[in-house]
C-alpha cells in the first residue's frame, strides 16, 4: 500500500496504490490532514489502487467534502477496473465523483 | 479518448457479443436456464454501466430489453424463432445505438420503442396493437407464494429490498463494502443506493460508520441468511429484507431512468445493419474480465493495451537477434565462463520468447465467434438451412493472425453457403438432410495450425472448372490436367466470375485474393472435394509468426534458411542411388523410398556447378510429402527471427520470408510447400507416366 | 483596403515558392528527387541477392530490423552499373507506405528547385524511361531531371515476380 503526496503551487496529487485496508486508512487520514492544512486543487490517482476498505473511502469523501467547502474541486482519476466495478455495483462510485 | 470511456466500449463490444452468442446457442436447443440467466445478466450489467456514462437512451432501451428477458427467464414463455430474431434485432439496435454514442453522444432512435413493444407483444403471445409497457404488466400468470396479485409472471428466484444500516463501528474486520460484495456470491444485486452522512474531514472518525446501503437484491436464499451475511461482522448492524412485491420497473427509491410507454403504432422496425464489432478493439483482453456476478473461479486478468504488447515482443525479438549475434561471435578462445553465461541465456531467451508469444496467442473462438450469427444471416438471405458446427476453438494462434484470417475464412464461408449447399428441395431429392451442414475446425499438428472449412454440398464440378479454364485459355480441349491442378485453377486471379462475385461475396474477393492473404501470412490453402458429397478447404497458417528454429543450408556463396520442423534428416548426396526419369526428373532413394529431388541451386536461380561427391541432401517433409533438397553444405542451427519481406517488398515465391543473421546480413527463408510443389512436378509426371 | 494589401504578401510568396531537392549524378546527367520522400542515406552495404527478382533489384538489405529492397538507379535506366567504391550511397525513401534504397554513384546536395522553373519532360526517352521522369528544371546553369520514384520503385510489376 502506498499513498504518495506531489504538491505543485497549484495543486497537490494524492497516489493510492496497492491495498488500502483498515490499518491503512490512518495513514490516508493524515495524507488527507496534509492536504487540508494547505488546501489546493487535489487529484486523487488510484489507477493502481486494487483495494480499499469503506473506511478509507469514508476518508476520501471527507476530504472531497472539506474540500469543497473552501471552494476547491477534487478529481478522481480512472480506477482500476476490479475496483471500480465494487465500488458501482454498491453505488460509491456515483456518491462520490458527483460532485 | 479517455480511458474510461475505451473501457466502457471495450466491455459494451463484450458483453453485446455474450449476448448475440447467448441468443444464437438458445436457438439450438431448450432455453437453459443459466443462459437466459446470463442474457439477463449481460443486459443488466451493460444497463447500468451506460447509465454510469450517461448514455440514458442506451440504458433505456437495454433496461427494457432486461425486463423482456426478466420474464422470459421465468420459464414461462418459450423462445420461438420470431422472437429469436427480434432479440437479436434489438441486439443490433444496442450496437448501433453504441455506435452512435462515439459521434453522437446519447441519442435515441425512434424505432427502439417499437422493437421492445413488438419484443413483449411476442412475448406475451397478444396481437400487436395494443401498447405495451416495457415490462410486461398486463395479463396475468400464476402467482407465486411469495409475490401476491398483479403484475410480472412470477416463479423463479424472489427478490428482496434489503436495508443495510452496517454497526457504527468499523474495523478490520468490519467492512461494510466487503461484506456487500459477498452478497454477490449468493444472489444478484439488482439496484443498489449507498447513502451516507460523512462529515468533513476535520470532523471525521475514521472508525465511524456514516454510510448506508438500500438495495433490490434477487436470491434463492431465506432472507435470514441474507441477514446473517450483513450481520456477521459486526454486532449492532440493522439489516431488514423484504420480499418484493412490485414489477421491476417500481424498484421504489432507487433512482432510475424514467419508464415513459410509446403509444405510436406500430411501424415498421428499421433493422440497422450490424456494426462489425472487431473481435480486436485496442485493448486486448487477455481473459474475460471485470464482471463479478458470474465469475467465481474464474482466472484473475487485466487488460493491457496492444502497444504495450507489441512494443514487448519486438524488444523480444531484438533481444533474441542480439543473442544469436552473442552466440555466433563465440569462439575457441572465448573463455569458458564467457560460454557458460551465453549458454544460459539462450534458455532464459528461448523461454522468455515463448511466454512473451503466449501472451499473443488467443483461442481461434475469438475469431469462429462471429459466424454463427453471419451463416444464421446468410443461409436466411439465401433460402438455405445451414449449420454450423465449431470444433476446436479453443486452439490457439498469434492475435495478428487472428486479425488476418478473418476476411479469408468468411468468403469461404459465404461461398460455401452460397455456392456450396444446395438448396433445401434439392438436397432431399439428392437423399441429403435438408439442412446442409458447414464444419469450422482449428487444431495444431507439427508446428502449425489448420483451420477446415468444410461443407456438404454439392462439391466442386471438376468439369465445369476444367471449361473455365479452357474458356480463359489457360489450357486446351485436348488437355486433362489432374485434380490437383484444376484446384490449382480456382486459385489463380482471373477465375472467379462475375456470377460468382454476387452481394454477399461482396468487394469482388475472390479465392485469389483468399491464397495471397494467407500466403502472406506464410501459410497455405488447400482444397480437396467429392462432386456430391462436398468440399474441404485447408488453411495452413505458421504457429508463430515471429520466431523459429532455422537451419542454414548454402549453395555457393549463399546462405539460405530452413524451419528445422521441416527438416528430417541430412544425407551425403554421394551415398545414395539416385536417378532420372526421362533425364530430367531427378529422385533419390532413402531407404528403399524414392524421393523427389530438388537442387537448391536452381531453385534459387544460380547457375549449375559441377557435381562433387560432397554436396549434401537435406530430407524436407511436410504433411507426408518428402522432397530431398541437394546443396553444398550446411551452416549450422540458430534461431531465426521471420522478417516479412511484403512489408516493404514483395512476396517472393519460393520463400516465406528473410531473416538476419547475426553478422548482419540478411538471409531469405525457403518456403517449404513450395519446395515440395517443385518436387511434386517431377512425381506428378512420374506418375502420369506410369 | 487590408485584404487586398495581405493577397498581394500572398501572392509575392507563392511566387518564391520553392521546393527541396535531393540531387546527384548518374552518368554525366543531374537527377533530383524531392526530399520530403527521402528518409536517410546511407553507405552502400552489399544487398542479399533476391532470387528471380528483375536485374536492377540488387536484393534486399537489413534497415535496423527491416528488410528492405535497394534498386540499382544505373541498372533501372538501362546503364551498365558501376563497381561499388567509397563514394556510393543508397538513399533510402518511402514510396507509398513501403520504404527502399536506391543505389547511387554518389550524391550532392540539397538543392532548392523553384516551382515554376520545373517544366514537365520532353519526349525524349524510350518509352521505358520516359515514364521514370516527372519533370526537368533549369537551376541557373545546370539542368536537372527529376525522377518519379514511385516509377522507379514499381511494386505492381514486381508483384508478378515469376515462380
Amino acid at each position: 500500500m502506498q499513498v504518495s503526496l506531489k504538491t505543485t503551487a497549484k495543486k497537490h496529487k494524492a497516489t493510492l496504490s496497492g491495498e488500502i485496508g483498515f490499518a491503512e486508512t490512518a495513514a490516508l487520514y493524515e495524507t488527507a490532514q496534509q492536504i487540508l492544512q494547505n488546501p489546493k486543487e487535489t487529484q486523487i490517482d488510484w489507477s493502481n489502487l486494487t483495494a480499499i476498505h469503506y473506511a478509507a473511502v469514508q476518508v476520501l469523501f471527507a476530504l472531497r467534502k472539506s474540500l469543497e467547502n473552501q471552494g476547491y474541486k477534487v478529481q478522481f482519476t480512472e480506477p482500476n477496473p476490479q475496483l471500480y466495478q465494487h465500488l458501482h455495483t454498491f453505488g460509491v462510485w456515483d456518491a462520490l465523483i458527483q460532485s | 479518448m479517455d480511458s474510461l470511456m475505451q473501457l466502457f466500449y471495450d466491455e459494451a463490444n463484450e458483453m453485446v457479443q455474450g449476448m448475440e452468442q447467448v441468443l444464437l446457442a438458445l436457438e439450438s436447443g431448450k432455453p437453459d436456464p443459466e443462459t437466459v440467466n446470463a442474457l439477463f445478466r449481460y443486459a443488466h450489467s451493460f444497463k447500468g454501466n451506460s447509465a454510469a456514462m450517461g448514455f440514458t437512451h442506451l440504458s433505456k432501451f437495454t433496461h427494457g430489453l432486461e425486463s423482456a428477458m426478466e420474464v422470459l427467464r421465468k420459464e414461462q414463455r418459450p423462445l420461438t424463432p420470431e422472437l429469436a430474431t427480434l432479440l437479436l434485432q434489438a441486439v443490433d439496435m444496442i450496437r448501433t445505438l453504441l455506435e452512435r454514442t462515439r459521434t453522437e453522444g446519447d441519442v435515441g432512435d425512434p424505432a427502439c420503442d417499437a422493437l421492445l413493444q413488438q419484443i413483449n407483444a411476442v412475448i406475451n403471445g397478444e396481437t400487436l396493437n395494443s401498447p405495451v409497457a416495457p415490462t410486461a404488466s398486463t395479463t396475468s400468470s400464476t402467482p407465486t407464494p411469495t409475490e401476491t396479485t398483479e403484475t410480472t409472471a412470477t416463479g423463479g428466484t424472489p427478490r428482496y429490498r434489503v436495508t443495510y444500516q452496517p454497526a457504527p463501528t468499523l474495523s478490520a474486520e468490519h467492512d461494510p463494502l466487503q461484506l456487500l460484495t459477498e452478497l454477490q456470491e449468493y444472489g444478484q444485486v439488482i439496484e443498489c443506493r449507498f447513502r451516507e452522512q460523512i462529515p468533513p474531514l476535520e470532523q471525521l472518525k475514521t472508525d465511524a460508520c456514516y454510510g448506508s446501503w438500500e438495495l433490490v437484491y434477487e436470491t434463492a436464499f431465506e432472507p435470514a441468511i441474507v441477514r446473517a451475511l450483513l450481520e456477521l461482522a459486526a454486532e449492532g448492524a440493522e439489516v431488514r429484507v423484504e420480499p418484493l412485491n412490485a414489477s421491476p420497473s417500481s424498484e421504489t427509491a432507487l433512482p432510475t431512468a424514467d419508464e415513459t410507454t410509446a403509444a405510436a403504432p406500430i411501424v415498421s422496425v428499421a433493422t440497422p445493419s450490424p456494426t462489425e464489432v472487431p473481435a480486436t478493439a485496442t485493448t486486448a483482453v487477455v481473459t474475460a474480465t471485470v464482471n463479478t456476478t458470474a465469475s467465481k473461479g474464474e482466472a484473475q486478468s487485466i487488460r493491457v493495451s496492444t502497444e504495450k504488447i507489441d512494443a514487448l515482443m519486438n524488444l523480444v525479438s531484438e533481444i533474441v537477434i542480439a543473442q544469436s549475434m552473442l552466440s555466433s561471435a563465440q569462439t575457441a578462445d572465448t573463455d569458458e565462463r564467457v560460454r557458460a553465461a551465453i549458454t544460459q541465456m539462450e534458455r532464459h531467451v528461448r523461454e522468455l520468447h515463448e511466454r512473451v508469444m503466449a501472451i499473443r496467442l488467443l483461442p481461434v473462438s475469438y475469431l469462429f465467434n462471429r459466424f454463427p450469427r453471419m451463416v444464421r444471416d446468410t443461409a436466411a438471405k439465401l433460402g438455405k438451412k445451414v449449420s454450423l458446427e465449431i470444433e476446436g476453438e479453443e486452439t490457439e494462434l498469434d492475435r495478428t493472425l487472428l486479425e488476418a484470417l478473418s476476411d479469408p475464412l468468411t468468403h469461404l464461408i459465404r461461398n460455401a453457403i452460397d455456392h456450396g449447399i444446395e438448396p433445401p428441395e434439392e438436397r432431399r431429392q439428392n437423399g441429403k438432410p435438408e439442412t446442409g451442414t458447414i464444419k469450422l475446425s482449428a487444431y495444431q499438428s507439427e508446428g502449425r495450425i489448420y483451420i477446415e472449412v468444410s461443407d456438404d454440398g454439392r462439391g466442386i464440378d471438376t468439369e465445369r472448372v476444367r471449361q473455365k479454364a479452357i474458356q480463359l485459355g489457360w489450357i486446351t480441349e485436348n488437355d486433362h490436367p489432374s485434380e490437383e491442378t484444376l484446384y490449382d485453377f480456382i486459385f489463380q486471379p482471373g477465375f472467379s466470375t462475375a456470377q460468382q462475385v454476387s452481394d454477399l461475396s461482396g468487394r469482388g474477393v475472390g479465392m485469389d485474393v483468399v491464397k495471397r492473404n494467407v500466403e502472406s501470412l506464410g501459410g497455405s490453402i488447400s482444397v480437396q472435394s467429392k462432386r456430391g458429397e462436398g468440399t474441404r478447404f485447408l488453411l495452413r497458417v505458421p504457429l508463430t509468426l515471429a520466431i523459429m528454429d532455422g537451419l542454414g543450408l548454402t549453395v555457393a556463396e549463399e546462405h539460405y534458411i530452413v524451419p528445422l520442423t521441416a527438416v528430417v534428416e541430412v544425407l551425403q548426396y554421394g551415398s545414395l542411388k539416385h536417378t532420372a526419369l526421362f533425364d530430367q526428373y531427378e529422385m533419390v532413394n532413402v531407404r528403399g523410398e524414392f524421393i523427389p529431388l530438388v537442387r537448391l541451386r536452381q531453385f534459387v536461380g544460380l547457375s549449375e556447378a559441377e557435381s562433387n561427391q560432397d554436396e549434401l541432401i537435406v530430407v524436407l517433409e511436410q504433411e507426408d510429402q518428402r522432397i530431398a533438397l541437394l546443396i553444398d553444405g550446411i551452416a549450422g542451427q540458430q534461431q531465426v527471427v521471420l522478417k516479412s519481406l511484403e512489408e516493404n517488398f514483395v512476396r517472393v515465391p519460393g520463400f516465406a520470408g528473410a531473416t538476419i543473421l547475426g553478422d548482419g546480413r540478411v538471409a531469405l527463408i525457403l518456403d517449404v510447400s513450395d519446395l515440395i510443389r517443385r518436387g511434386r512436378q517431377s512425381t506428378e509426371r512420374y506418375a502420369a507416366v506410369a | 483596403m487590408a485584404t487586398i494589401t495581405q493577397s498581394k504578401e500572398m501572392t509575392t510568396a507563392a511566387e518564391t515558392k520553392t521546393d527541396k531537392y535531393l540531387v546527384f549524378q548518374i552518368g554525366n546527367e543531374t537527377y533530383g528527387v524531392p526530399l520530403l520522400q527521402v528518409q536517410e542515406i546511407r553507405t552502400y552495404t552489399p544487398a542479399t541477392r533476391v532470387p528471380n527478382a528483375p536485374d536492377y533489384v540488387l536484393g534486399v538489405i537489413n534497415l535496423r530490423g527491416n528488410i528492405i529492397a535497394v534498386i540499382d538507379a544505373r541498372t533501372r535506366f538501362g546503364l551498365p552499373p558501376l563497381p561499388e567504391d567509397e563514394s556510393t550511397v543508397v538513399v533510402v525513401a518511402q514510396v507509398s507506405d513501403k520504404i527502399f534504397g536506391l543505389r547511387l554513384d554518389s550524391v550532392s546536395d540539397v538543392m532548392d528547385i523553384p516551382l515554376e522553373q520545373v517544366q514537365p519532360t520532353p519526349p525524349i526517352a524510350s518509352e521505358a524511361t520516359q515514364r521514370f521522369l516527372s519533370g526537368v528544371a533549369q537551376v541557373g546553369e545546370r539542368v536537372v531531371i527529376l525522377l518519379n520514384l514511385r516509377e522507379i520503385f514499381d511494386i505492381d510489376a514486381l508483384s508478378s515476380i515469376a515462380a
